[in-house]
């Protein structure tokens, strides 16, 4: 049922959010308003340099200044563990705070790179296939910090790619397979410092202003 | 008289190219378009040819950009396909190469997710797994010919990648080409001045 209202979630983000389209964003100076899609690749996840896990969301950004930027995501992720035998799923809300290194001038030039931080309430289920066993699941919350860049296709439409570690701050939650080919999902309290590499590559349009600028 | 029909249809082919060249313009900004029709498609890793109906929409927020939303549902064509259901929904932005013009090549970037049964053919199991919810990397290449001021032609290429988690199995890694063309409509609800 959890599964269920955060598909509801990025199906929200994805598709009711663009309704908001068509404002005339008086495009000189921030506040901005986009929205966008990502795709997202998971490396390295959890001490496990073999697995890659694949990922889809939305997001949208209010810039605030002209160099600081918001983001606000949604996205699932899941990843084949143990060549297959195992699972795991990831699911992700949160948001980032993005600072351009360069002035963006409006995001005049090509490209705009930046570093950015943030924080996410993550939760993760962990299945062992073919077993009986129960599947696991906790809720916990994550960091992230890395950096990106913008391609600006034109100064409303921009390609982004960004590079970031999150590191899950809950519970460590991970499959011990045994040399007898027995596995369980074992749960530890406590922070690790587990998490993993995030490659996304979204898609953005700047639609409008979300609130008037003083003058 | 063999060449004779040869020569009309070397003449009929220019002239239905002439037609297609005359470039004048249609206004896409604020233009809907969508279409539902029938798809085939090609599941590399398993050699599985799949069929399904898929319906999509683009809402121009210029003549560049539009917004894209899609549905694809998998038919059950034989008993013995493996997939009894690979049904998607998919959402994202499509970018017009061109501007305003009658072809408009795009290029469309729609993540989403999946909704996969499989038939469970091990050890002699002949059962039908869960349907389990991945999600989906995807992009596609396409082509659209406005032919008239409510209808246009299409082609579409989509490229699919998901990770296939269903308890009962192994999970797996899918790679998909799904190929659709046909007959779409579009119209406009209302003219908003182009902001690009």
């Amino acid at each position: 049922m959890k599964n269920w209202k955060i598909y509801a979630v990025l199906a929200f983000m994805v598709f009711i959010i663009p309704t908001y389209a068509q404002t005339n964003p008086e495009d000189e100076r921030p506040p901005r308003f986009s929205f966008g899609a990502r795709s997202t690749m998971s490396l390295f996840s959890h001490g496990e340099p073999e697995t890659i896990g694949v990922g889809a969301g939305g997001q949208f950004r209010v810039q605030i200044t002209d160099r600081i930027n918001t983001e606000w995501f949604a996205d699932v992720i899941s990843t084949r563990l143990h060549h297959g035998l195992a699972s795991r799923m990831d699911y992700h809300i949160g948001w980032s705070v993005m600072f351009y290194i360069l002035h963006p001038k409006n995001f005049s030039r090509k490209f705009t790179p930046y570093v950015v931080a943030g924080h996410c309430f993550d939760y993760t289920r962990l299945s062992i296939h073919q077993r009986d066993e129960t599947p696991k699941a906790r809720w916990s919350s994550a960091v992230q910090m890395g950096g990106g860049v913008h391609y600006n296709i034109t100064r409303r439409f921009d390609i982004t790619l960004t590079c970031q570690y999150m590191m899950h701050l809950g519970n460590d939650l991970h499959i011990h397979f045994h040399e007898d080919g027995s596995a369980e999902i074992e749960e530890h309290a406590g922070t690790t410092g587990e998490g993993h590499l995030l490659v996304n590559l979204s898609v953005n349009y700047k639609i409008g202003k979300p609130w008037k600028r003083k003058k | 008289m063999e060449k004779k029909k040869i020569s009309v249809f070397i003449i009929l082919c220019l002239m239905s190219l002439k037609g297609i060249t005359q470039e004048d313009a249609i206004e896409r900004t604020g233009m809907f378009r969508g279409q539902a029709n029938l798809a085939g498609s090609y599941i590399m890793p398993f050699k599985q040819f799949g069929t399904f109906i898929t319906g999509d929409f683009n809402y121009y927020l210029n003549p560049q950009v539009s917004i894209t939303g899609e549905g694809w549902y998998m038919l059950p064509v034989t008993e013995k396909q493996l997939f009894t259901a690979h049904h998607n929904l998919l959402g994202g932005i499509t970018w017009h190469l061109s501007k305003n013009t009658r072809w408009d090549p795009y290029l469309a970037f729609t993540p989403g997710i999946s909704f996969t049964a499989q038939r469970d053919t091990t050890e002699g199991n002949n059962r039908i797994t869960p349907v389990a919810l991945s999600p989906a990397l995807t992009l596609a290449v396409g082509c659209n010919y406005y032919a008239g001021s409510i209808f246009h032609f299409f082609v579409k290429i989509r490229y699919l990648y998901t990770n296939l988690i269903a308890q009962e199995l192994p999970s797996s890694t899918l790679h998909e080409i799904r190929i659709t063309a046909g007959l779409g409509f579009n119209f406009r609800k209302k003219k908003i001045k182009s902001q690009d």
